[in-house]
């Protein structure tokens, strides 16, 4: 049966025919069972039946048997006459052969020829065959034959058969019209259900109900459906009412409102301008119009969280205009504020449209840049504020030059909060201003971290040079080819008596920051200087000296007076010192650098590039500077000859000073391999542990009376 | 005829019946001997058979531990008597015994009673005897005989005295009593 278009038949349909099968699939099962049960029974009973009746013929008959008695023995086969289902029946004597025989008259049938047969009945389907043995006296003397139709069981069947589809489709009828007439009483509340809800549905009119009353589960789903339709009912009612109401309500509302707007516009717009009036003066300097303090933080938040969402940069720079004191305390106020509100102008003209300038009080300065690329977008910043101000302000008949120290910090490398960006930015800009002023100066983290142990270590340089705390010591520096020392490089060591031996890392920078790295770098040079003239005079006069300049030094105005001095202090010839300096010393500040180290190479003395190759710098710049000599620096050495890379780097930084026609010396060499391969590249100066590390000058006097290292001439072969 | 004579010999008491029987059905013909012969030989089954359907009184029957079967005086029977002899009826051994006195078969349990017997004697002196009394003569159930032989169409056939046999303590197999050819007194 197909289920979907059984879906489309009526409940009551359902119902009814769901009733019929049911009772004729019982009534059929039931039948079926009866009828089997009853077809066992009735051939079990015609079996029976017919047994009974050999039994009888066997035991009439063995006298007959015995005594040979044919006649006799037909006689008691004479009774089968009345038994029309038996069909034949014969004795047999022992010997199988046939001593009396009986067949139905009409039937024609052939007797079987038995064998020895035991006692059997079979059934041949429209017939049954029965053999049973005649006894006497415990001994078998025959066997009687007995064949009956299976008639009375077939007659039988067809007519239980018969009942059963008599009795089948009589209850078919019956159970037909009883379902049709009980159904109603399930289906008939259902319809009066599903037509109410088919009228509410159509005619939207919630006041119908279902009538019927009971107390079953559709007595219970009538009387719920009308009151889920009382429900409803009130609440369409209600809900009707609330809507009248409230439309009358916002119409009463917008007439009200109406008349407070038109009261509220006029005084409304009056307040609104007083209100920005405040605002702007609680946010912006009154004397500039720049944003001052409390709107620069908040900008400052914001942006952060800007750049915090978007994985951005934000810069400060903190302005910090240089001798403005001295105008303002000599020209008085007016001339000071004349030149601030200039400045502000000027700031604000060479920043971009997203950046803010602001006023921090006094003569401070900060701007924010937001959405930088990188940290030098910065610096270009910076130095676009420091040529703002180069031209000269004129001001109340006064042209005044003016400069500005910026420090920088960065969002997020120096800081993520705004108070610590301004507290960095301000500690490099103070660092700007140790370095000369009019300039501009990244914050680092050792100027945070130095700032506290600088001011110690400072206080503690003071007297180092009195108390006689800093030595020399001497590096050899070795000509493989001829395995001799040809120079010395000076480091300076400092043993403090509280913290040990400091190193010049440390220390160096305590000593530029405190201006003593002019006292401190006079010492060294008089210092190597004179050691220098004590070992010309001891015989040694080819050795040279190698001396580490600063960046402070360097940038020193008048620096090659004071290298002047010490070399005429140790009465030394120019010729025989190097002074050595960092790529990013030159790079600090290159004009300068190369303006004082042609200076002194005019005084004939050797410029050395130390560490060269680990700074940025390009060769173009590079190449402007006045050097003669070029140190491979130690950590391109370390890893030679193992590291293909390196390897690359060293032979392109000796053939670079080749074709510049500079000499080159090799720093850190520490093993055999490393000299073999300079060697081979043609450098012949080499500095390192291998020969010797830096020892005291009396070591250096030593190894220059033995005229040799140890251990060398095997080395070098 | 020679199977007939085999199987009696050994002891196939079954086989000889049937034999019998098919010796019943053919013809007889031959010399008046050999009819001789064979009817005998069908009266030795007889009593044989006779022997089991009857049953003898307790006393009859306790006290002896064979069966006697007698002849009494002269008699056509030979040899094939003797064949019966070490066959049982109703559990007790067969012996057969040739007598020519009356008083002397009064041990038998059967007695074949030849022709030549004064019937009055012999069957006064077994009066009220659990003895069943077989014979020829005519008219001999009337006489007080209990079974007579008599020849009907060739055929050995047999007539029962039912009140001698009753009188004598014996009782008659309804079944043997519905193969008599004449069955005298009431049942």
């Amino acid at each position: 049966m197909n289920m979907k278009s059984f879906s489309h038949i009526s409940i009551r349909w359902k119902l009814t025919g769901l009733i019929v099968i049911i009772s004729s699939v019982s009534l059929l099962l039931a039948s079926l069972a009866f009828i089997t049960s009853d077809r066992i029974n009735t051939r079990q009973t015609v079996t029976n039946n017919l047994a009974t009746m050999a039994e009888i013929i066997a035991a009439n008959s063995s006298a007959a048997l015995l005594f040979g008695d044919r006649v006799a023995a037909q006689e008691t086969l004479g009774f089968l006459q009345s038994q029309k289902h038996i069909q034949a029946a014969a004795i047999y004597e022992i010997n199988n052969s046939v001593f009396a025989s009986y067949r139905k008259s009409g039937v024609n049938i052939q007797l079987p020829e038995i064998g020895i047969q035991p006692e059997n009945t079979l059934f041949w389907g429209d017939y049954v065959e029965l053999f049973i043995h005649i006894n006497y006296e415990g001994e078998q003397i025959g066997v009687v034959y007995l064949r009956s139709n299976m008639q009375a069981v077939h007659d039988r069947l067809i007519w239980f058969l018969g009942i059963v589809v008599a009795v089948l489709l009589a209850s078919l009828l019956v159970t037909f019209i009883l379902g049709t007439r009980l159904q109603h009483i399930i289906t008939d509340p259902l319809l009066r259900l599903s037509a109410i809800a088919r009228q509410i549905r159509n005619e939207k009119n919630y006041s119908l109900r279902v009538t019927g009353e009971g107390r079953d589960e559709l007595g219970n789903l009538i009387t719920d459906f009308n009151t889920m339709l009382d429900e409803i009912q009130s609440r369409d009612n209600e809900l009707r009412e609330n809507r009248s109401q409230l439309e009358e309500r916002v119409m009463q509302r917008t007439r009200e409102l109406e008349i407070a707007n038109s009261e509220l516009a006029t005084s409304k717009e009056q307040a609104e301008s007083v209100a920005r009036r405040m605002e702007y003066h609680a946010h912006h300097d009154a004397l500039t119009g720049l944003p001052n303090r409390i709107l620069l933080n908040d900008r400052i938040t914001t942006e952060l969280a800007h750049a915090r969402r978007k994985q951005g940069l934000v810069a400060i720079l903190f302005l910090d205009l240089d001798r403005f004191k001295i105008i303002n305390d000599s020209l008085g106020h007016a001339v000071g504020d004349q030149l601030l509100r200039v400045i502000a102008r000027r700031l604000g003209n060479c920043v971009r449209e997203e950046d803010t300038v602001a006023r921090l009080g006094g003569d401070e300065f900060m701007v924010l840049l937001p959405n930088i690329n990188g940290s030098s977008d910065a610096g270009r910043v910076a130095r676009k504020v420091i040529d703002c101000l180069v031209d000269p302000i004129s001001c109340h008949g006064h042209q005044l030059h003016i400069t500005t120290s910026i420090g920088i910090s960065i969002y997020p490398y120096d800081g993520t909060d705004s108070e610590t960006l301004i507290k960095h930015a301000d500690i490099s800009m103070y660092r700007a201003k140790e370095l000369g002023r009019n300039k501009a100066v990244y914050f680092t983290a050792e100027m945070n971290a130095g700032s506290k142990k600088q001011l110690a270590l400072e206080s503690s340089l003071r007297h180092a040079i009195s108390r006689n705390e800093l030595k020399l010591l001497y590096q050899p520096k070795i000509d493989i080819s001829r395995n001799t020392i040809v120079g010395v490089e000076a480091l300076l060591r400092w043993k403090h008596p509280g913290m040990g031996m400091i190193s010049p890392l440390e220390f160096i920078p305590a000593a530029e920051a405190s201006g003593l790295i002019e006292p401190i770098g006079e010492w060294v040079m008089k210092t190597a200087f004179t050691q220098l003239k004590q070992w010309h005079l001891a015989g040694h006069s080819a050795l040279t000296v190698a001396v580490k300049l600063s960046s402070a030094q360097l940038s020193r105005p008048g620096f090659e007076e004071v290298v002047e001095k010490a070399l005429q202090f140790a009465d030394l010839d120019a010729s025989m010192t190097e002074l050595e300096i960092t790529e990013n010393v030159a790079m600090e500040n290159l004009e300068s650098a190369i303006i004082i180290l042609e200076k002194l190479k005019n005084l004939g003395i050797s410029i050395a590039m130390d560490d060269f190759g680990t700074g940025y710098s390009s060769l173009s710049y590079l190449r402007r500077l006045p050097i003669d000599v070029v140190k491979i620096d130690q950590s391109f050495v370390r890893e030679i000859p193992d590291s293909s890379e390196d390897v690359l780097i060293a032979q392109a930084i000796i053939a670079m000073a080749q074709s510049l026609k500079l000499s080159v010396i090799v720093e850190g060499v520490e093993n055999v391999r490393q000299l073999h391969f300079f060697n081979q590249q043609g450098c012949n100066l080499m500095q390192g542990f291998l020969f010797s590390k830096a020892v005291e000058p009396e070591e250096i006097s030593r190894l220059l009376a033995a005229q040799t290292i140890p251990g060398l001439v095997n080395l070098v072969k | 005829m020679r199977i007939f004579g085999h199987s009696i010999f050994s002891g196939e008491l079954i086989a000889a019946t049937a034999a019998l029987l098919m010796l019943l059905c053919a013809p007889v013909t031959g010399k008046a001997d050999e009819a001789q012969q064979t009817e005998y030989r069908i009266k030795t089954a007889f009593l044989y058979n006779f022997s089991r359907f009857v049953v003898w009184p307790e006393s009859a029957m306790q006290e002896r531990s064979e069966f006697s079967l007698c002849t009494l005086g002269e008699t056509l029977f030979e040899e094939q008597l003797d064949t019966l002899a070490g066959k049982t009826v109703h559990n007790k051994a067969i012996v057969v015994k040739r007598h020519s006195r009356p008083e002397q078969v009064l041990d038998c349990h059967l007695v074949f009673i030849g022709e030549q017997q004064d019937l009055t004697e012999t069957l006064w002196t077994l009066q009220k005897q659990p003895v069943l009394t077989v014979s020829n003569i005519a008219g001999f159930t009337k006489k007080g005989g209990i079974i007579q032989f008599k020849l009907i169409e060739n055929k050995v056939r047999f007539l029962i005295n039912a009140d001698a046999a009753s009188s004598a303590g014996l009782t008659v197999s309804s079944k043997l009593l519905s193969l008599a050819v004449d069955v005298t007194g009431s049942r």
